[in-house]
């Protein structure tokens, strides 16, 4: 608001400019009037004087406006990423979402900062402009503001156009920055194929075109501001014509000579004062123009950001969500499960779990195990049936106070960059130093954490590199066991370990587990011989539902799985038996 | 008559993952454009001649031709976008463009709400390619996706699961199908297709077909031993002569789900929807579940029947928030009309169509 009152207080003063310079010309010069012609001096030198000042302070304050509005726009944004589910991050890469969290939030600022006030104050100028005009001689505005539809013209020509080179930019720098964050990321695959050239070329092929676009979006602009800049002029001559055209045909009939030259003196005064005021109007028409050159851009970014504002998290907490302890008790009724745009995943599942006990789930892979596990973290909503955590409907629960009773080892293990310690420490921020030790033990990871360079203090890259994969998987088990969880989901959690490593640690899981409830998903025998229910899973489907002994005795999948001579014996039995049966059918038919 | 139009026409190619933008692709683009030079008048999105431009899709690298036509009259508009269309085909056939067309767009002020401009598209879009065409709505109101759609059924059908496809039949579909997939080398050779069967009022019936020269005596066992269901053999003659008794598996499977996306085709313009929303239809519905397409409803009658209505989650019964999103979001589509504060179902609902929306270049691939 201060910044709108000193902008029209600026453009006000503006005003009184021109008409003291058409004083000093008409009047103070012909007249050799030294007292006038200095008064006039001073008050031109004081009005751009005062102007400056004012102008500096604006620009502090609009910095200032538009400073918060971008911070608080990314703010915003930030907080809503956070929030929207997996879905989300699976269907864009993080350099595009980073982009648009930084670029695209960036071209608003010229938006914010002055442009919206420049708008107001180049409306509010020409509009004094084209009154003070009507007031010096009204035939003369007329043909001045005859020029001005052509400045409008311009923006039909020019506008789409423009508003589209300015989308491409963007989008091409977007896909750039996520191409570089994926190569980057992916760095070792990339110079294992040795594709480091190939990734170059591309990314050069990309960056030229980036190029062609910023030119050919500069072309555009510039054209349209040289077109702009044309119009003006043009019209600034057609005015100084009428101007010069009413001052040469001034009918001096009637008039001595003294006030023949009174009039044209006048006439000199007043023109002089039109000519600049034209100038003064076109200059805020073009600035308009210009406005629109910048507003394109930063719509474009609008746009942009708006597009992932609007997005909804699918999965919101309810009004009056549950906060509370659980004890473990996990029960799946007839739960159905469709990944956002594909197929049926998991159909009717059913199953509990008791607190304390472990449930393994095993099955080929793709079989829907993961899936599973992520319905009891509750990253997806189940499509049908109910899941329930202590006999309450999971999504009555709020999100964070479930999950911060449950730890999560996922298949694909992720360590943040960082030391050994902050990476425990993320699963629970106010542990103590032995807890952190206690966990790291019970893992098995203490012994190796200690033989590196500085303990605990090491630095890890992204993803955990610079420790081997096993090594990784004990870390992000030290990483769940700290939080000391109620729920424990462990995702192929050891498949990295050698057995003897991996009995190491399951002999310290067993003994935690024992008043947990815990989910172990593995393909290997040993991990899960010991649990009290194995699930088979086959194509998102519980098979088979029983202990070790019971299943491994009877055939099925689980014994297909495990015992892969059997498997091949029943397969050819089954193809023999198939093929008995089509000839029995066929001869059966032909008798 | 002399009705100016613009039209902002872009081309999607597939990707490819060696494709580069060589200086003789450009050249071929220039020759393009000499060919087919149109005027703008400065007026549109691109120019008058094609603009090539490419796209990191995954690791693969898409092309993407854009071009706009200015036409002044209304009967110039169909020749000019046909001829655009041409020359997208031409850039694929030539190798111009990284492979095939994936997907076309095109813009124009308002042309969600402007049928009679986006006719001239459609037929020019026939005349040229010489198969049906439908539009998406994007995002923004002014850009359509050209594609193709499968059409299963009126929305109210699969609204109220009294129509040919069935929720029932979806598992066993689906169970058909991935036992195809599981022994490929089994079922080659073969074409496998579904024959809903159904009288209105009646519980549809599903029949498993396959179709070749000779029938397979192995095949038919393999799948009902190991799937449950039978396969009942038909001569290939005989399902080419009458193809709109079958449906492929896939599009019954999808035109029986009752979860993910749903797509509705309303006059030629194809409109995604959420499960979420559609609970809001059901309110306007008496018990049968029939829509009285002319009575109006005012907010807070809506919510008196949201509260007791067995269609919405009990979880939003009592939310005012998940109305307003629903009313918010089906009114954008034209589905429900807001009418001087009252609510009502769009006169043309038994018309509104259950669809799955495939890109152009994906329409034929989804049978694999
Ligand atoms: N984010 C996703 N979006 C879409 N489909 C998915 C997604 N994640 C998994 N799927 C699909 O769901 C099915 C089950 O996947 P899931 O990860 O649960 O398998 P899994 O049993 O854990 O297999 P594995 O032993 O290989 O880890 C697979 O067919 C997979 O293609
Ligand atoms: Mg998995």
């Amino acid at each position: 608001m201060q910044c709108l009152a000193i902008m029209l207080l600026l453009s006000g003063l503006n005003m009184f400019y021109p008409l003291l310079f058409a004083e000093i010309i008409g009047r103070a010069l012909p007249n050799q009037d030294m007292e006038l012609f200095m008064s006039c001096l001073v008050g031109m030198l004081s009005i751009r004087m005062i102007g400056e000042g004012l102008g500096l302070w604006n620009g502090h304050l609009l910095r200032l406006v538009g400073g918060r509005v971008i911070f608080s726009l990314r703010k915003k944004m930030y907080d809503h990423v956070q929030k929207l589910s997996l879905g989300f991050f699976e269907s864009r890469s993080p350099g595009e979402i980073n982009a648009r969290l930084m670029g695209d939030t960036a071209s608003l600022t010229n938006l914010v900062t002055g442009t919206l006030l420049r708008t107001i104050e180049a409306v509010f100028t020409a509009i004094i402009i084209v009154c003070l005009l009507f007031y010096l001689d009204w035939r003369i505005a007329l043909v001045a503001l005859a020029v001005t539809p052509l400045h409008f013209m311009s923006y039909f020509m020019f506008e789409r156009r423009l508003s589209h080179e300015s989308w491409k930019a963007t989008e091409k720098n977007s896909q750039v920055s996520g191409k570089t964050h994926e190569v980057f990321d992916a760095s070792k695959v990339v110079k294992g194929y040795s594709a480091e050239r190939r990734e170059v070329r591309t990314l050069v092929g990309q960056l030229r075109e980036g190029h062609e676009i910023q030119l050919q979006s500069g072309w555009l602009s510039s054209s349209w501001g040289a077109f702009t800049n044309s119009v003006s002029h043009i019209g600034t001559l057609i005015v100084m014509v009428a101007c010069g055209l009413v001052v040469m045909w001034l009918d001096l009939d009637g008039f001595t000579e003294a006030e023949g030259r009174e009039a044209i003196q006048q006439g000199v005064v007043t023109f002089s004062a039109m000519i600049a005021y034209v100038g003064m109007l076109y200059a805020p028409i073009s600035q308009l123009i210009g406005v629109v050159g910048q507003i394109i851009p930063a719509r474009v970014g609008l746009m942009r950001v708006y597009e992932i504002l609007d997005l909804e998290p699918d999965i919101v907490d309810e009004a009056h969500a549950i906060r509370r302890d659980v004890v473990g008790r996990v029960e799946f009724e007839d739960v159905g499960f469709a990944y956002p745009m594909s197929k049926q995943v998991l159909t009717n599942i059913t199953f509990t779990a008791e607190p304390g006990q472990s449930i393994a789930l095993v099955g080929p892979s793709g079989a829907g195990k993961t899936t599973v596990a992520n319905l009891i973290a509750r990253f997806y909503d189940a499509s049908e049936g109910t899941i329930r955590i202590d006999g309450i409907d999971v999504e009555e629960y709020a999100i964070h106070s479930l999950r911060n009773q449950m730890s999560m080892v996922l298949q694909e293990t992720y360590l943040f960059r960082g030391t050994v310690r902050e990476n425990l420490l993320y699963g629970k921020p106010d542990a103590t130093d032995a807890e952190v030790v206690q966990a790291a033990t019970l893992a098995n990871a203490h012994e190796f954490v200690q033989a590196l360079p500085y303990g605990y203090d090491t630095i890890l890259g992204a993803h955990g590199a610079r420790i081997s994969v096993g090594q990784r998987q004990r870390l992000a088990i030290a990483r769940a066991l700290i939080r000391d969880p109620r729920l424990l989901i462990l995702d192929e959690a050891t498949s990295a370990l050698d057995t003897a490593s991996e009995m190491k640690v399951q002999e310290a899981l067993s003994t935690l587990m024992s008043d947990r409830t815990t989910f172990i998903i593995a393909h290997r025998l040993s991990t899960i011989r010991d649990a009290d229910i194995i699930l088979v899973l086959d194509d998102g489907r519980i098979v088979q539902k029983g202990t070790h002994e019971e299943l491994i005795s009877i055939d099925g999948l689980f014994r297909k799985l495990y015992d892969p001579l059997w498997a091949r014996e029943k397969e050819k039995q089954e193809e023999e038996e198939l093929r008995a049966l089509a000839e029995a059918e066929t001869r059966e038919s032909e008798s | 008559m002399w009705r100016p139009q613009v039209y902002d026409l872009v081309a999607h190619y597939e990707p490819r993952s060696d494709f580069s933008l060589t200086h003789s692709i450009r050249a071929a683009v220039k020759e393009l454009g000499r060919k087919y030079r149109g005027t703008t008048l400065m007026t549109g999105a691109h120019a008058g001649s094609p603009v090539i431009h490419t796209d990191m899709r995954g690791i693969s690298i898409g092309t993407r031709l854009e071009i706009s036509r200015l036409a002044l009259r209304e009967r110039d508009r169909q020749p000019l976008v046909a001829e655009v269309f041409r020359m997208f085909r031409e850039a694929a056939e030539r190798g111009i463009a990284s492979g095939p067309i994936d997907r076309m767009t095109v813009k124009f002020p308002n042309a969600e709400s402007k049928p009679d401009a986006r006719q001239p598209i459609h037929d020019a879009y026939e005349e040229v390619f010489d198969s049906s065409c439908c539009f998406q709505r994007m995002q923004d109101p002014h850009t359509l996706r050209l594609g193709r759609a499968v059409v299963h059924q009126a929305l109210i059908h699969h609204l109220r699961e009294d129509g040919p496809y069935h929720s029932d039949h979806q598992p066993r579909v689906e169970r058909v199908h991935s036992e195809l997939g599981r022994r490929p080398g089994r079922y080659e050779g073969y074409q496998y297709f579904v024959e809903p069967i159904f009288t209105p009022g009646e519980h549809p019936e599903v029949v498993f077909h396959y179709s070749g020269d000779e029938p397979s005596r192995i095949i038919e066992v393999t799948m009902r031993q190991k799937s449950e269901e039978t396969l009942q053999f038909m001569k290939s003659k005989t399902m080419r002569a009458d193809p709109s008794r079958f449906v492929s598996l896939i599009d019954y499977d999808q035109g029986a789900r009752r979860f993910g996306r749903l797509w509705v085709m309303q006059e030629g313009l194809l409109r995604r929807l959420d499960r979420e929303w559609l609970p809001l239809i059901y309110l306007f519905m008496d018990e049968d579940l029939n829509p009285p397409l002319d009575a109006t409803f005012t907010w807070e009658e809506l919510y008196e029947r949201q509260r007791v209505s067995p269609y919405v989650p009990r979880a939003q019964r009592l939310s005012s928030t998940f109305l307003d999103i629903c009313i918010e979001r089906l009114s954008e589509r034209f589905l429900v009309l807001p009418e001087g504060g009252r609510f009502r179902l769009q006169p043309l609902f038994r018309e509104v169509q259950h669809v799955t929306f495939y890109e152009l270049g994906h329409y034929d691939k989804r049978l694999g």
